[in-house]
């Protein structure tokens, strides 16, 4: 099958093809060069005044999970006014916030989006959450398995275990998983919150096993260096939402030496308190360390006004937030001796003081960090707000008088805290493919997306342009998964299915001693039991796998 | 195959627990059981694999028939209640489309109990944990009118006096209150000698004593009516002890609070333990431990949920939309009122799990174990194999985030639940 896009007006950062006009072929569900294509055009698409990208790369959004699950319980008054009915052999549903599994990837799809990736994975919830990607259409998918609060990594910790050792419990936890990348979600006071302490700095000790975040942040960081993981580690920091947690997340940066990180939502981690109010945006000062620093890496966590639910692996500091839980439930709990999470849901107003700035702060990062290599844009789906409304975003980061208009809404006294308006920035096509393409492709070790090269996945997606952005990128004209034309005009027309996205570093299987006595013993369940292996799904879904790059294990361990 | 095999480490589905420890051996087609010290399981697992034989009003028929009968009853449903639901995580997907198709009401045998946890979720929520934690860091277990082994028959060998923790010590002073009626003494002792305490409240007074926690816990008077029949000086030495421990674990059943007190006052109940959690842990860690979850119901709540956005309990509309209320679609109820027209029952853990009785012309169809009790001759009965022991499937267990792996313990030429599944649908 060979399908050919004339007089595509091509932004593929990745391949240095920016505003380019050529043809693109697709042969067999791949990006091929002219010459490679010598049999018989199957359909032509005359695109002639169309803007043509890869398909978008979502780094961070909740699309699965049993912290999902407990967040669609909990409020299914959010569902009952987003249902929509099974249409043209499309499963029917419900939506927003919490999406349903069809619905993320149908929505994603329709919006030009062919890969998200699920950023909190616990390792007991790793096999349903990886049923649960085979329920999610069209995109590619793949999940970070959150650790660094074990019981059992914390004791390695406080045995000052040998490098190696922990290196092959972080190879063995992503192999036992199938996870992408590792994420860390308040580095050890998840664990230090189950022995009753409510917080937990940079360089506090966990009381029970007198470990620190620093050594847990540098210690994950180190493993996944010496491992040749691509993505670095995914840290949500130490104070979620605190007022005050611009320092620690501006120690952190500091701290990292040059280890390289990646930095999650970091607007909810970019809060000043100074002010009448205590609260502040920190977004300068990030925003400099991030552009002083080329070793981090960052996603913005951006929030819109509006009914949500916010669900994390933080359960300490989402005990914290239940206080202004609205509607008023919420539930956390803490999980296996591995984690934990809790569900608070959440609505944003542009009229409360702290709202408003919350979303300005966003703004501002996105706006003052200047490398669009380097942050990428997030919602923190569905906790700043949904991914829906990501064209929204879009169009307020390409234009300001558009900005503008919201800003003048905002609770005065935000207004008065805020430089936004001080900032002429407007992000161009260019920058946002970058951002949205080429940039989380590259972080994320994905060689095959994120742009348009011969031997690329065929994930294209056409644009009209538009001046307004919000519909320029709300509706594309069409998109293609894998060369299959999924959306035409905003909607869905065709489902396939995509890939689980793993990564695949290696480790010594007779290392792992320790680990598994440790299973046997405590966790009530054997090591065996605890890898996922597709064969165990029984009839589900065929799940395909696709390897992230890797490079080799460069901490002298010989593995087989 | 006439080779025995030993299994170990093998996951067993026949209560929520979830214990993934037992060792089990296969002597061509039979299973020994012998090894097996948990009676629940030990049923569970005890079936041969000689093949059964579909019927259709009780006469033997081939599958091709069965399905066939089956397809044309669903064919002709305007809504069909599919339940039971006792069944691995591949053949509720099926189950839960064909509900989707046909308009149909999706609902569990266990769905009494999860449903009033799901009320009590939506309408102000808790602070739970699951099964490790209770096991390795609990110092208080409070028993609340349950003695734990109906619903979880390792609960004590496994999580109230295992025989290690990585916090030995509070392990060591862990203390195990029994609150409730009549405690069977022969479970109340530890390997160490330890004994359950045991604060005596009479069935009745449950409610009241749960009441009197919560207000003891705030420092408030308990009502002297109310003081006056309970142990109101046990309680409140359970509260001081509470209060001094590191970690308590409120332990309660949900479905036992529904037999003995009915559905209302059960989710009144449930609702109040919530509540304590949640009350309590603004400065201590108290967290509740649900029991129940039998029959994969935690799992097939779990499909629903990200496939539909809601939990059990779903009236799916002609054209597919999920509506959930999880009062109204009560499966037993729609069916004893004839508010639905047919039944497809799918079972395949507990050979008890029979079907509901129906309206007399109200047509039942049963996938289920060949094993299964049957309180009536459905219209049609189509026997398949079972997951755990013939055919690999996944389960989730009692506390929402843990999955289980169900191996193929031994071959077994049966269809199963999926097979059937899929031909039904495509003769619909
Ligand atoms: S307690 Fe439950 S899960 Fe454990 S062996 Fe017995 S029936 Fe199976
Ligand atoms: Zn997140």
């Amino acid at each position: 099958m060979i399908i050919q896009l004339t007089n595509a007006n091509i932004y593929d950062p990745a391949n240095n093809k920016v505003g380019v006009t050529d043809t693109l072929y697709i042969k067999d569900g791949v990006i091929a060069d002219k010459q490679e294509v010598n049999g018989t055009v199957d359909k032509t698409y005359d695109l002639k005044g169309k803007v043509v990208m890869a398909g978008a790369i979502d780094i961070h959004s909740h699309i699965a999970g049993g912290k999902n699950n407990l967040a669609r319980l909990m409020m299914p008054e959010l569902h009952r006014a987003t249902l929509f009915p099974a249409e043209n052999g499309f499963r029917a549903g419900s939506s927003e916030p919490t999406m349903t599994s069809f619905s993320s990837g149908y929505r994603y799809a329709e919006m030009g989006f062919t890969a998200a990736f699920e950023p909190a994975m616990m390792p007991v919830n790793a096999r349903q959450t990886h049923l649960e990607l085979a329920d999610t259409p069209i995109i590619d998918k793949g999940a970070y398995i959150m650790i660094g609060n074990e019981d059992y990594f914390m004791t390695l910790l406080a045995q000052k275990a040998d490098r190696r050792t922990i290196n092959d419990y972080v190879a063995w936890m992503m192999d036992a998983t199938k996870a992408l990348a590792v994420k860390v979600v308040n580095p050890g006071g998840v664990n230090a919150f189950k022995f009753n302490q409510r917080s937990l700095d940079l360089d506090e000790h966990n009381q029970h096993y007198q470990v620190t975040p620093r050594q847990v942040l540098m210690t994950l960081s180190r493993a996944l260096l010496d491992l040749g993981v691509t993505h670095p580690l995914h840290v949500h920091g130490c104070n979620l939402g605190v007022a005050g947690s611009v320092r620690s997340t501006l120690d952190t940066i500091k701290g990292a030496e040059g280890l390289p990180l990646h930095i999650t939502h970091i607007q909810f981690h970019a809060y000043g308190d100074e002010g009448e109010k205590g609260f502040s945006s920190g977004a300068a000062e990030i925003a400099e360390a991030v552009n002083s620093n080329p070793n981090i890496t960052v996603d913005v966590g951006q929030i819109m006004f509006g009914q949500t639910v916010t669900e994390s692996g933080d359960v300490m500091h989402q005990h914290a937030a239940s206080k202004h839980a609205e509607p008023k439930k919420w539930v956390c709990v803490d999980i296996e001796c591995q984690g934990g999470c809790g569900l608070v849901p959440f609505h944003y107003r542009d009229k409360d003081y702290v709202n408003a700035l919350q979303w300005a702060i966003g703004l501002e990062i996105f706006l003052l960090v200047e490398d669009p290599w380097r942050v990428f844009l997030t919602t923190d789906h569905p906790n700043g707000a949904p991914f829906t409304c990501y064209p929204h975003l879009m169009r307020l980061l390409m234009d300001k008088s558009y900005r503008a208009s919201f800003f003048k809404h905002l609770h005065p006294e935000a207004q008065r805290m805020s430089n936004l308006m001080s900032i002429t920035r407007e992000y161009t096509l260019e920058e946002i493919a970058i951002m949205t393409r080429a940039g989380p492709a590259r972080i994320l070790g994905l060689t095959s997306q994120g742009h348009l090269g011969a031997g690329a996945q065929a994930d294209v997606v056409v644009y009209t342009p538009n001046d307004n952005k919000e519909t320029m990128f709300a509706k594309p004209d069409y998109v293609f998964k894998d060369g299959t034309l999924v959306a035409q005009n905003g909607k869905v027309v065709a489902s396939v299915m995509g890939r689980h996205c793993i990564a695949r570093p290696k480790y010594d299987r007779g290392a792992l001693k320790g680990l598994e006595t440790w299973y046997d013993k405590y966790q009530g369940m054997h090591i065996n039991n605890a890898m996922v292996k597709p064969e165990d799904f029984g009839d589900y879904e065929d799940i395909r796998f696709l390897e992230a790059h890797c490079q080799d294990r460069h901490d002298g361990r010989s593995t087989s | 195959m006439t080779t025995a095999q030993e299994h170990h480490h093998v996951a067993c589905p026949y209560c929520g627990f979830g214990c993934d420890d037992l060792s089990i051996g296969i002597r061509g087609g039979s299973v020994d059981v012998s090894q097996i010290e948990c009676p629940k399981a030990r049923a569970g697992f005890d079936v041969d694999d000689k093949p059964s034989e579909p019927r259709v009003d009780g006469k033997p028929v081939s599958y091709e028939q069965a399905i066939d009968v089956a397809s044309t009853l669903l064919r002709k449903a305007q809504r069909p209640l599919i339940s039971g639901l006792q069944a691995d995580m591949s053949a509720v997907k099926r189950a839960l489309a064909l509900a989707e198709r046909t308009g149909g009401v999706l609902d569990h045998s266990k769905g009494d109990g999860y449903s009033v946890q799901v009320r009590v979720i939506q309408e102000k929520g808790w602070f739970a944990a699951t099964r490790s934690e209770v096991t390795n860091r609990s110092d208080v277990i409070v028993l609340l009118g349950t003695q734990a082994v109906n619903a979880a028959p390792r609960f004590f060998e496994q999580s109230a006096w295992p025989a290690q923790s990585f916090l030995p010590d509070n392990l060591k002073n862990r203390q195990i209150i029994f609150v409730g009626d009549e405690w069977s003494s022969n479970l109340g002792t530890s390997p160490q000698g330890k004994k359950v305490q045991h604060i005596k409240v009479a069935k009745k007074d449950m409610p009241l004593a749960v009441g009197a926690l919560r207000l003891l816990w705030e420092g408030r008077t308990v009502p002297e009516t109310t003081a006056k029949t309970l142990p109101l000086d046990q309680l409140r030495a359970l509260t001081d002890t509470l209060k001094k421990s590191l970690y308590g674990v409120i332990v309660w059943e949900t479905a036992a609070f529904i037999d003995a007190y009915g559905i209302d006052e059960a989710e009144v109940l449930v609702h109040a333990l919530g509540q304590m959690t949640q009350q309590a842990s603004d400065t201590h860690r108290i967290v509740g431990f649900p029991l129940g979850g039998d029959g994969n119901i935690v799992g097939a709540g779990q499909i629903a949920l990200w496939q539909s956005g809601f939990p059990l309990r779903i009236a799916y509309q002609k054209d597919g939309r999920p509506y959930h209320d999880s009062r109204a679609y009560d499966g037993k109820k729609l069916l004893a009122d004839g508010d639905v027209d047919a039944l497809l029952w799918l079972t395949l853990f507990d050979a008890k799990d029979s079907p509901p009785a129906c309206k007399k012309d109200t047509p039942s169809i049963v996938i289920g174990r060949k094993d299964l009790e049957m309180p009536y001759e459905p219209s049609v009965y189509i026997p398949v194999s079972i997951p755990g022991l013939d055919h690999a499937g996944v389960i989730v267990r009692l506390d929402n985030v843990v999955s289980l792996p169900l191996k193929a313990l031994r071959t077994n030429d049966m269809p199963t639940a999926c097979d059937i599944l899929d031909l039904l649908t495509q003769k619909l």
